[in-house]
């Protein structure tokens, strides 16, 4: 079957009415946790993680697709209109944008950031479109080696891109396969860790986990402090930006998708990665770097561009490798497998409704992303001026609920309850969640793959440098573990400024 | 700063001897037959080596103050916070979904931002209204019924 054919099978279960509306929930959902500052689409998707057992795979990832590429859209809002980012790849939005509505120009501000993220979100999908199948093709010629090896790629990316210390994220990686291998071990039947906790048996869940780090924490670390939120007050006014606008962002637009579109493949890569690099791009080509910070709208075009485009990119090694690019990808690996649905080369042959069903809602959504960000803009306004102290306690019911509804145990809420202490401690002291989530994910088939490479070489490790694509992979991150060690190059790592994904 | 940081590193230390420790008892195996311990161990070893040089690197550099985290918290409302949330967990299957979240939900609304009563009354039942209904009714989560029969 050719992609064409492929994309209309895509379409014709993307259209039923009942993935529609899921596709549309998730949207809605996404801009809305996209607008309010505290619940990243992380947080939002393991949330509604357990609410969606009760529909099928399909529509289920259709949903949780929407609400991470639809955060993207929703984060530009609070970013322009509050100067505080609705979620972390809008940050860098905040520069220029805020300066923007302080000048008058929010709706153009606004506007543009929306169309921008509909031209590159658009673009990535069609670039997903494209290398899909070949994708798929090569992932089959993988073994164990390579996904091993590129399992540590990414985590090891992941780490070096952390905004803080290289070694405390490698042992936030460490710690997250440690956690992963509490349980039964697969492959001999033993107990590991569980010390006789029954609910230990089938290891920690990944909703749990992610509620307590991401959930449950913020709220911990949100009741020290009190977020003041100054909301721009005129009213927002003249939202399609006008023809010098789309000339001056012409060129930051394409440059941000091409950038986030690849950077979201990267393992390790991700939407808050590609809009912190078409930023800094976009100022290094522009005649006026200068100018920068003090309401550019190239300063607003270029990053909500790369975000989008770089949330359909990650989509891409999910779906075709199976190994997730990035903490939110590693949400929806555990998602699919909690489905049934196992992502990789086999999933365009074995569930083609499922990989074609989703590239097809994402045209969909993006074009209803359009919708509920512009006309809809006076109400999401309207949202942030919900008192956080009334948001706060229903977030926290939310995520008890979510816990608890996976298996109805209680246990689960008391893992996410210490998963949350936990969470709270390591911002405290500024070990990063990300790495930890990843290696949690990934944890159980690195090992996996680790131990049918060294059946199959007969305990040499030989096997991973022997095969291009894993010594290729291998010696890449051995490289960025080491090159902090140079004084040199210390400074120019480029993650001290990257907050947190999600 | 540095002290906290230090028992921080202390902790990842402990953890990781314990984390071998536990391995060697589920049997590591080999690199020809790999057991059970086999990651758990080698991993926590990286761990140790990681926090080693982390300890390292916290003794080297600068002192700071403690206050630079811990400072400005408002340690009471966090612990009452976290006290109350446990308690739920304790008390939920005894006092079910509806009463058990009801009256947290009149402690984390009083303790957020000490609204007036009528108002956080008004906000729980709303809120337990609103989740029974989408959790329970419509999506059929049945969630549990206290000694009270709701």
């Amino acid at each position: 079957m050719d992609t064409f054919s492929q994309l209309l099978l895509g379409f014709s279960v993307a259209l039923q009415p009942i993935n529609l509306f899921y596709c549309f929930l998730g949207c809605l959902i996404g801009t809305l946790v996209g607008v309010l500052p505290g619940l990243g689409p992380t947080a939002a998707m393991s949330l509604l993680l357990p609410a969606t057992l009760h529909i099928t795979p399909v529509a289920a990832i259709i949903m949780l697709a929407g609400i991470y590429y639809g955060a993207m859209y929703g984060g530009s809002t609070t970013s322009i209109l509050v100067n505080i980012p609705g979620e972390a790849a809008s940050a860098v939005t905040c520069l220029d944008g805020y300066q923007m509505a302080r000048q008058g120009k929010a709706g153009r501000a606004l506007g543009i950031s929306a169309f921008g993220s509909f031209i590159a979100g658009t673009i990535g999908i069609f670039g997903m479109t494209l290398m899909a199948v070949p994708l798929a093709n090569l992932a089959l010629r993988f073994g164990p080696p390579e996904y091993f090896a590129l399992m540590c790629l990414g985590m090891v990316v992941l780490t070096f891109l952390s905004s803080t210390s290289m070694v405390r994220a490698l042992m936030m990686a460490c710690f997250g396969i440690l956690i992963g291998t509490v349980g039964t071990d697969t492959v001999s039947g033993t107990a590991r860790f569980s010390f006789g906790i029954i609910e230990l048996m089938d290891g920690v869940g990944l909703v749990p986990v992610v509620m307590g780090l991401f959930g449950i924490s913020e709220m911990l670390l949100n009741i020290e402090t009190k977020i003041d939120r100054d909301i721009f007050k005129t009213r927002v006014k003249g939202l399609f930006p006008t023809v010098a606008d789309w000339i001056q962002s012409a060129g930051a637009i394409i440059r941000g998708t091409v950038i986030g579109f690849f950077l979201g493949i990267l393992p390790g890569g991700g939407a808050v990665l590609s809009s912190f690099v078409a930023y800094a791009v976009e100022k290094k080509v522009s005649k006026t770097p200068e100018k920068f910070g003090t309401g550019l709208i190239e300063g607003v075009a270029a990053p909500e561009s790369a975000n989008n485009s770089a949330a359909q990119g990650a989509f891409i090694p999910l779906l075709t490798l199976g190994i997730p690019s990035n903490v939110v990808m590693a949400m929806l690996l555990g998602a699919l497998i909690i489905h049934g649905v196992t992502p990789g080369p086999l999933l365009l042959t074995n569930h083609p409704q499922v990989f074609w069903g989703v590239v097809g809602s994402m045209y969909i959504g993006n074009v209803m992303l359009l919708v509920l960000n512009l006309p809809l803009i006076g109400i999401w306004v309207q949202l942030l001026k919900v008192p956080y102290a009334i948001l706060m306690p229903l977030i926290i019911v939310f995520c008890i609920i979510g816990s608890y509804t996976i298996a109805n145990s209680i246990m689960d809420v008391l893992f996410m309850l210490i998963f949350g202490v936990v969470g709270y401690l390591m911002k405290k002291l500024k070990y990063e969640a990300p790495p930890l989530i990843l290696a949690f994910v990934l944890g159980p088939m690195l090992e996996y793959s680790l131990k049918q490479s060294l059946m199959v070489s007969k305990g040499s490790f030989k096997i991973f440098f022997s095969r291009p694509i894993s010594a290729t992979c291998l010696i890449i991150a051995l490289v960025l573990v080491v090159l902090p060690i140079i004084p040199r190059l210390r400074k120019k790592r480029p993650g001290a400024v990257l907050p947190d994904e999600g | 700063m540095k002290r906290t940081y230090v028992i921080a590193n202390i902790f990842w230390l402990v953890l990781s001897i314990a984390v071998c420790l536990e391995s060697r008892r589920l049997n590591v195996g080999g690199v020809h037959a790999p057991g059970p311990g086999f990651l758990p161990f080698y991993t926590a070893i990286l761990l140790g080596i990681l926090a080693l040089i982390s300890l390292i690197q916290t003794l080297k550099g600068p002192t700071g103050t403690a206050s630079e985290i811990w400072g400005g918290i408002h340690f009471g409302k966090l612990f009452i916070l976290l006290g109350t949330l446990f308690l739920y967990v304790l008390l939920f299957n005894w006092l079910g979904f509806l009463l058990g979240t009801f009256l947290l939900l009149l402690v984390l609304f009083r303790i957020v931002e000490p609204y007036g009563w009528k108002t956080i009354l008004l906000s729980s039942v709303l809120t337990i209204a609103g989740t029974y209904f989408f959790f329970d009714i419509l999506l059929e989560s049945r969630l549990p019924k206290g000694f009270l029969g709701f």
